[in-house]
């Protein structure tokens, strides 16, 4: 069978600044976003030829196209649940157009002011409206409105059914934070955090305390996609695209709520698909970014994904192997949506390619394999990377 | 809009009509596949057992366990407010392991709950007309 293994590559990455109040407008940070990554890669706005969004994103493929001057756009999708499932279902959306031919360079990117709602609502928050329709009915008059809240309902169910503490919780942020540390651009840099402030900080939806929670942050971060052999004319050594997978399964009609009792996830879908696709195993992975919305469903996502078994994820995250630079499998090592910044964790893929190109703050010595998963609890998306 | 005082009332899906009118006469209906009799929750349109589009609502018991909770210390809605701290938890009908509500639990402590603790559902009024399912210990 044709795969899309190696088809396509990373060419060119960029972001804007992350802060609490962008003070612009989101197609401003998405245009900067976007021309930063093309200039990365050595490449002109007029090469870009397709455009793939989250399709939570506010801007449209054609008023960006009109603000870069792309003229001639052939290729423009939306990767769904993006959302979470959207810093890789981008990507892989611009992989697959660019390896079939229906486009020869496109750029995959999100921002938004989720933060200072400069456009966007803030997810933390319940968007009040009249009545409560679809799946909603089954939730909000009961009082469940945020991701938050129905995560811990899952965490809960996790503690219950394999002893796990949310001092495993914290190790994860623990991790996200200290690597955040050293990034200048990093949100909460100048903040360190111990596991003992993670168990003082004060209760979101127990057991979900304010430290297992994801920034909310204003920003932009984009990619460009080309094929394998163009890349390699380009500005940089290219980041192959080695494997990717779509994941979901009929349990996640209620958004963020997770089945734990039941086999397969949508992390499990991907992983039956993903390793076998690469062609590489778990020990392979130099450096994974997981997406890291809440911390439990990191916690969960690394069971599921198959780096541990159900069950064992709280001792597999808390004995130091996700920290930079001694552990074994280094973690969002730019510090992920929980530090560096909320951008729909397309600032992981960033950071990934950062990584695989030898130009990461906190680099991973020999750095050759990456894995990056999009958000778990939702219809996701994972892909691995190499250079 | 002013700021609602109370949390949002469902809005019926045409494949759940029976469920919330159910609701509001203070009995609990499941949607069942009425070929392969299967239960199946959220109400939805086809059985994914057997696919057959014919379907009938089956008076539950009300009996079931608390397979999940959390107690919501952070309003994020402004009928929250005045709420904090609420539980929010999932109860799993003894009818099929399959059948788990997100629903709060009545006449106990928030301390108190604890997953697998006995419960019978109860109707409480959201706002006139519309009655929610809830559960209070068994």
């Amino acid at each position: 069978m044709e795969t899309l293994k190696d088809k396509a590559a990373i060419a060119g990455v960029g972001n804007t600044e992350y802060s609490r109040d962008s003070g612009r407008s989101e197609i401003t940070l998405a245009a900067e976003a976007i021309r930063n990554a093309i200039a990365d890669a050595g490449l002109k706005p007029s090469d870009i030829d397709g455009i793939a969004k989250f399709s939570m994103d506010n801007n449209d493929h054609v008023h960006l196209a009109s603000n870069l001057g792309i003229t001639r756009l052939r290729f423009f999708a939306d990767a769904p649940w993006g959302g979470g499932g959207g810093p890789v279902g981008t990507v892989l959306l611009g992989a697959m157009a660019v390896a079939t031919g229906m486009a020869s360079c496109v750029v995959a990117f999100r921002a938004m002011n989720e933060r200072s709602g400069r456009g966007t609502n803030r997810f933390g928050l319940a968007q009040v409206r009249q009545g409560a329709p679809g799946a909603r009915a089954y939730s909000e008059p009961f009082g469940l409105f945020s991701p938050a809240q129905a995560v811990a309902l899952s965490a809960r169910r996790h503690m219950h059914l394999y002893g796990t503490k949310s001092e495993h919780f914290g190790a994860i942020a623990v991790a996200c934070r200290t690597h955040a540390q050293t990034n200048p651009n990093a949100v909460m840099r100048g903040r360190p955090l111990t596991i003992e402030d993670h168990q003082s900080s004060r209760m979101i939806s127990d057991p979900l305390r304010l430290h297992d929670c994801c920034l909310e942050t204003d920003g932009g971060a984009a990619v460009v996609i080309t094929s394998a052999e163009r890349a390699r004319d380009l500005k940089h050594k290219p980041v192959y695209i080695m494997a990717g997978a779509f994941g979901a399964t009929d349990r996640n009609t209620q958004t963020m709520i997770k089945h734990l009792d039941q086999p397969q996830s949508e992390s499990t879908v991907i992983a039956q698909d993903l390793f076998a696709r690469a062609g590489v195993a778990h020990q392979d992975i130099d450096v994974c970014f997981i997406y890291d919305h809440f911390t439990p469903l990191v916690l969960m996502a690394f069971e599921e994904l198959g780096f541990c078994r159900r069950g064992e994820g709280g001792p597999f995250v808390s004995d130091g192997k996700l920290l930079w630079p001694n552990g074994s499998l280094p973690f969002n090592t730019s510090g992920g949506n929980l530090s560096e910044g909320y951008i729909h964790g397309m600032q992981n893929t960033v950071e990934a390619v950062r990584q695989l190109r030898g130009q990461a703050i906190n680099q991973v010595k020999d750095a050759r394999i990456a894995l990056v998963a999009s958000g778990n609890a939702v219809p996701t998306t994972a892909m691995i990377l190499h250079r | 809009m002013a700021a609602p005082s109370n949390f949002p009332v469902p809005i019926p899906d045409f494949d759940a009509e029976e469920f919330w009118a159910g609701c509001n006469r203070g009995e609990l209906m499941m949607q069942r596949c009425a070929e392969c009799k299967r239960f199946r929750w959220l109400p939805r349109s086809m059985c994914p057992f057997c696919n057959s589009l014919e379907r009938e609502w089956i008076k539950a018991s009300g009996r079931g366990k608390v397979y999940s909770y959390t107690i919501v210390t952070h309003p994020v809605h402004p009928a929250a407010v005045s709420r904090v701290p609420y539980n929010v938890v999932q109860v799993q009908l003894q009818e099929d392991p399959d059948l788990i509500l997100v629903t709060n639990l009545v006449g106990i402590a928030n301390d108190a709950i604890r997953i697998g603790m006995p419960v019978q559902a109860v109707f409480e009024e959201l706002e006139p007309g519309v009655k929610l399912p809830k559960f209070k210990p068994a």
